[in-house]
């Protein structure tokens, strides 16, 4: 287990990345954990972990004309249920938490793209997914970081406390 | 053990945890770190977002009002299809016990968000990093925390209206936790490890 008041300044670095990554594929055991660390969010119950990833890096990755030396596009269940619709979306995102956490801790920066729309089409046509079953809503770039990563210094009101 | 591996394991000790110690409240200092957290995130993904901290006379006026829907109820059913049939009748009886009570968590964290606008889905995700990212802080703190779902329109309005006086058309609920001290050990979970799928 880690401790929570040293592990705090980790949030501060976990920033995402806007900038070039470094040529150096991402080692087979900084994967395992980054995968593991995705598998253990909490998960909707219909289905039970209703997420997909799909891994791609090189030629592969070019053809989204993205750069970087891995990626995920990253997936979840279909459903016309809104409620369920939200809850799988919500899982799926604890996921990709856990794995941008995880990343960062072994040096690993990421990049967190939110707006899919110019990449649907394809994402569905590389991973030959079905638009029924997965709805496609994120991609995550990973690898070492070429620029130094600028600590966060934001503070928002967002708290209210009421007593 | 590496940091990254303690990291791996806190992210693994992460459980849902419906019952709570009600009089071991957890210090001030740390619910302060845990509910800073949302900063870092809103900073490199702004949404709307607010997050409500309930204790004390708020929590039970809270609770008292998100438990008169049955929707925690149904929603802990839908997860009774992932319980072993021999533990039906347990959990049952554990559901109905952690509705009339919200499991005794000492806090509830409540966070809203704009799930009315063409940006709802996008502010969903974000709002759920966060959540994340409370609840693996809170484990690293020795704390525990679980999501519930209430989502009917009377109850939001009751308690984002009424209660919290706040305008409901502009705010929704992403995200409902109980945080405090685990009073129970969760079932074994299984974990799926196909979800990862490598295109070459």
């Amino acid at each position: 287990m880690i401790e929570g008041k040293k592990f705090f300044n980790i949030y501060k670095v976990l920033r995402n990345y806007e900038g070039r990554f470094l040529d150096v594929e991402i080692p087979p055991k900084a994967l395992e954990l980054i995968k593991k660390s995705a598998m253990y969010a909490p998960f909707a119950p219909n289905p039970v972990q209703g997420w997909r990833y799909a891994i791609l890096s090189g030629a592969k990755l070019d053809e989204l004309g993205l750069q970087a030396p891995l990626g995920m596009l990253c997936f979840h269940a279909y459903s016309e249920d809104e409620p369920n619709r939200l809850a799988q979306k919500g899982a799926l995102f604890a996921g990709i938490y856990n794995m941008r956490l995880q990343a960062i801790v072994m040096g690993i920066a990421s990049r967190l793209i939110l707006d899919v729309d110019p990449y649907v089409e394809k994402a569905y046509e590389l991973t030959g997914f079905s638009k029924d079953e997965w709805e496609f809503s994120a991609i995550v770039l990973l690898g070492y970081p070429m620029d130094r990563i600028e600590p966060s210094k934001a503070e928002r009101d967002v708290i209210w406390r009421i007593e | 053990m590496t940091f990254e591996e303690a990291l791996l394991e806190t992210i693994k000790s992460r459980r849902t945890i419906r019952k709570y110690l009600r009089d071991r409240i957890p210090s001030r200092e740390i619910v302060q770190r845990i509910t800073s957290i949302p900063f870092y995130i809103l900073e490199d993904f702004p949404i709307p977002f607010l997050m409500i901290v309930l204790e004390d006379r708020a929590r039970d006026r809270g609770v008292e009002i998100i438990t008169k829907t049955y929707e925690v109820a149904r929603d802990l059913a839908l997860q009774g299809n992932i319980i072993p049939p021999e533990l039906r009748d347990w959990y049952i009886d554990y559901i109905k016990q952690f509705v009339r009570t919200l499991g005794n968590a000492p806090i509830v964290l409540v966070g809203l968000t704009d799930l009315a606008s063409e940006n709802r889905y996008r502010n969903f995700a974000v709002s759920w990093m966060i959540a994340q990212a409370i609840m693996v802080h809170a484990r690293a703190e020795g704390l525990d925390t679980g999501s519930f779902t209430f989502t009917s329109k009377s109850v939001q309005t009751e308690f984002v209206r009424d209660f919290l006086k706040m305008d409901e058309k502009l705010w929704q609920i992403a995200f409902t936790l109980n945080l405090g001290y685990r009073d129970e050990e969760p079932l074994p979970k299984e974990i799926r490890e196909d979800v990862f799928v490598e295109i070459t």
